[in-house]
């Protein structure tokens, strides 16, 4: 059936492949029969690698991403508490994600050579299963049947797929690679003749492998189980995901006009998003040039506690991405400038950085000796802050590739008891124990230093507490709403901060625990920030990088200058 | 490398000399770097990140627990003699 559903327009040497390639379809179809289209060649030639296709293809960013990954869990995997799963996870999807950009590219050449061959594009919805955006129809059918379904659907179904595709595929795939699009007359033709046997491939192997094929390091029922979970929790956060994707095509399309610059102008439009970009891009070149190593210091540059965010530190932001620390520093600080402007009493509270509580435990574990100049020169990260003072102690903590929150809270003086430190993790991934006797520990080094330089007096502490404070540490495990996936931990972590910001009294009572629990707030509210900071930053950076070109600075390194400043909010 | 880290230090350190001596570590590495105190602190970063085989985007360095610029110099920072500069991996959880 295969046969009757090829497009005629073919030539009929491709027909002959075609047979050829059927003969041996148990055997994983070289992807390479593409290459020698004009000589006619059996699937056995070797020609081409695929994977060096995917080298030249794929997005670089994504790449590098992968690479770090890779890093990271080589380095790191003996030391997570689960042994590196959740990293490689995340590194498969990375991996998947590559694959399926692949895919479209593939499909897209064959979409553009005229003919659009509708196997080619069924292909990728079936095989990029974790390509949200695109694959929602499938994803629905029950991944057993697809397979079975798969032929007798291929008839009826494809014309209106293919064209769903064209509507949802990222604009920016279709300018997205100098290398497609220089050769897309020439390759197209092959690249088709590649999409079929892999099509067939697909049909006797089942939907999934494929694109994992190379991607996957681990056992394949393991990822399937995997891949369905991610799919379910996707789902349920369907309305979302447009918006995301949506909003990762405008990136992606911004990434690749820097990548590919000036080369050639020829862009395929498809939804209204892109044809605003390229309205810009008329004078547009010049500002995706400054987006390119565009740099934003959050509040400001001269802002001592600025963080400097780089325009492709937003890619974390993209779906289903984790969030790394710049994101995650930038929005703290977001916090805090809201809270300023609110005039709540932000001088109440104290934000350290994520870096912060590494460099605690680094402290913590010294020797003695050591430890007491380790810590006076640790003090140096509060300087002037009198720790005791503030109501409330904010510290993100990062570990084994997650990120949880830590608050202390200090009470009030007719309170008659001591700190109580608070831990509010979205996943109970976290030793909660071991992060309590850290901050414990760094809140007895604070106070021994703070007892001899400070009057009682002058503390809001009682000063019968006070004397005896580390006996008086308490710490509780705060139960809190929990995330639905694998990717949203750093989202929560911040909604924490946000909201108990605006709802926390002055000083904590015990009796003010019973804000939090489970129903605090919807899952979907924490997760809901990945689209308001990428805003936030995409706005920002709009600024900034307007403002740079509107200038006519050049990119020296040497003076970024104050044209990549921004203001106050 | 003398102790920087209590305050009566300083007076005596901060006017004479031309030249610091800065550690840069990333707590597997040290590097000793002498810079001057007018010397934007890029150079020192690259030199760092190019020694260690990393690209400067993948890290932050941090003195003092604030983000150092690229542009800054030990004067703009207060840097005294001895200082280290941390180096941090970027980090990314979910």
């Amino acid at each position: 059936m295969e046969e009757s559903e090829r497009p005629t327009s073919g030539s009929h040497r491709r027909g002959l492949d075609w047979d050829k390639l059927v003969a041996d379809d148990g055997a994983p179809v070289p992807d390479l029969v593409v290459t020698r289209s004009s000589s006619s060649s059996s699937g056995a030639a070797p020609a081409m690698d695929s994977d060096e296709w995917i080298a030249g293809l794929s997005d670089f960013k994504l790449a590098e991403n992968i690479a770090s990954k890779h890093r990271t869990l080589r380095d790191l995997h003996r030391n997570l508490r689960d042994g590196g799963d959740k990293l490689r996870s995340t590194l498969r999807r990375l991996k998947e994600e590559q694959e399926r950009r692949k895919l479209r590219r593939v499909e897209k050449d064959a979409d553009e050579s005229e003919e659009p061959t509708q196997s080619t594009s069924t292909i990728a919805h079936g095989a990029s299963d974790v390509s949200r955006e695109t694959t929602t129809q499938v994803a629905d059918r029950p991944e057993s049947s697809f397979a079975k379904s798969f032929s007798e659907k291929l008839e009826d179904e494809t014309p209106c797929r293919a064209s769903n595709l064209r509507k949802n595929e990222p604009p920016s795939m279709t300018c997205s690679d100098p290398l497609i699009k220089k050769s897309t007359g020439k390759l197209s033709p092959r690249k088709r003749k590649r999409a079929y046997p892999t099509s067939r491939k697909q049909q006797f192997r089942g939907p999934r492998n494929l694109s994992v094929e190379r991607a996957n390091h681990l056992p394949n029922g393991n990822r399937k189980t995997r891949s369905l979970t991610i799919y379910t929790s996707h789902d349920s956060n369907g309305k979302n995901s447009g918006q995301f994707s949506r909003r990762e095509n405008v990136f992606r399309g911004q990434l690749f006009k820097d990548l590919k610059t000036k080369k050639e102008p020829m862009v395929v439009l498809v939804d209204e998003e892109e044809c605003q970009q390229v309205e810009r891009s008329e004078r547009g070149d010049k500002v995706n040039e400054c987006m390119k190593d565009a740099k934003i210091y959050y509040p400001s540059r001269d802002d001592p506690q600025s963080v400097e965010i780089c325009y492709a530190d937003i890619e974390c932001l993209a779906p289903e991405q984790y969030l790394t620390s710049p994101i995650m520093n930038f929005y703290i600080l977001y916090l805090q400038q809201q809270a300023l402007k609110s005039d709540k009493g932000i001088h109440d509270y104290h934000f350290f950085n994520t870096y912060f509580y590494k460099k605690l435990q680094e402290a913590l574990s010294c020797e003695r000796m050591e430890k007491d100049t380790l810590f006076a020169k640790f003090r140096r990260w509060w300087k002037g802050v009198n720790i005791f003072q503030k109501a409330y102690v904010f510290i993100p903590i990062h570990e084994d590739l997650h990120w949880s929150l830590a608050i202390i809270c200090i009470p009030d003086k007719d309170c008659h008891s001591g700190p109580n430190i608070l831990h509010l993790d979205s996943l109970r991934l976290h030793h909660s124990r071991s992060i309590f006797d850290y901050i414990r520990s760094f809140l007895v080094e604070e106070w021994s230093y703070l007892r001899q330089q400070v009057a009682p007096s002058d503390l809001l502490i009682e000063e019968k507490i006070w004397e005896v404070l580390p006996e008086k540490i308490d710490d509780k495990i705060i139960a809190v709403p929990q995330q639905k996936n694998d990717y949203d931990c750093g989202l929560f972590v911040l909604h924490f901060m946000e909201r108990f910001t605006e709802e926390a009294p002055d000083r904590l009572k015990k009796k003010d625990l019973a804000m939090f629990g489970k129903q605090w707030f919807k899952p979907e509210e924490a997760s809901g920030l990945r689209v308001k900071i990428q805003n936030l930053l995409e706005k920002e950076f709009q600024d900034s990088t307007e403002d740079q070109c509107a200038r006519g600075s050049s990119d020296s390194d040497e003076a970024p200058a104050e044209c990549v400043d921004i203001e106050d909010p | 490398m003398s102790d920087s880290g209590s305050p009566p230090h300083k007076p005596e350190e901060q006017a004479p000399s031309e030249h610091l001596n800065i550690k840069v570590t990333d707590n597997n590495n040290e590097v000793f770097f002498k810079i001057k105190r007018s010397t934007q602190l890029k150079k020192l970063m690259d030199a760092f990140c190019e020694r260690q085989g990393k690209t400067p985007s993948s890290v932050r360095f941090l003195f003092d627990g604030q983000r150092v610029n690229p542009t800054d110099t030990p004067d703009t920072l207060d840097m005294q003699d001895g200082d280290t500069l941390e180096v941090h991996q970027e980090q990314i959880g979910g």
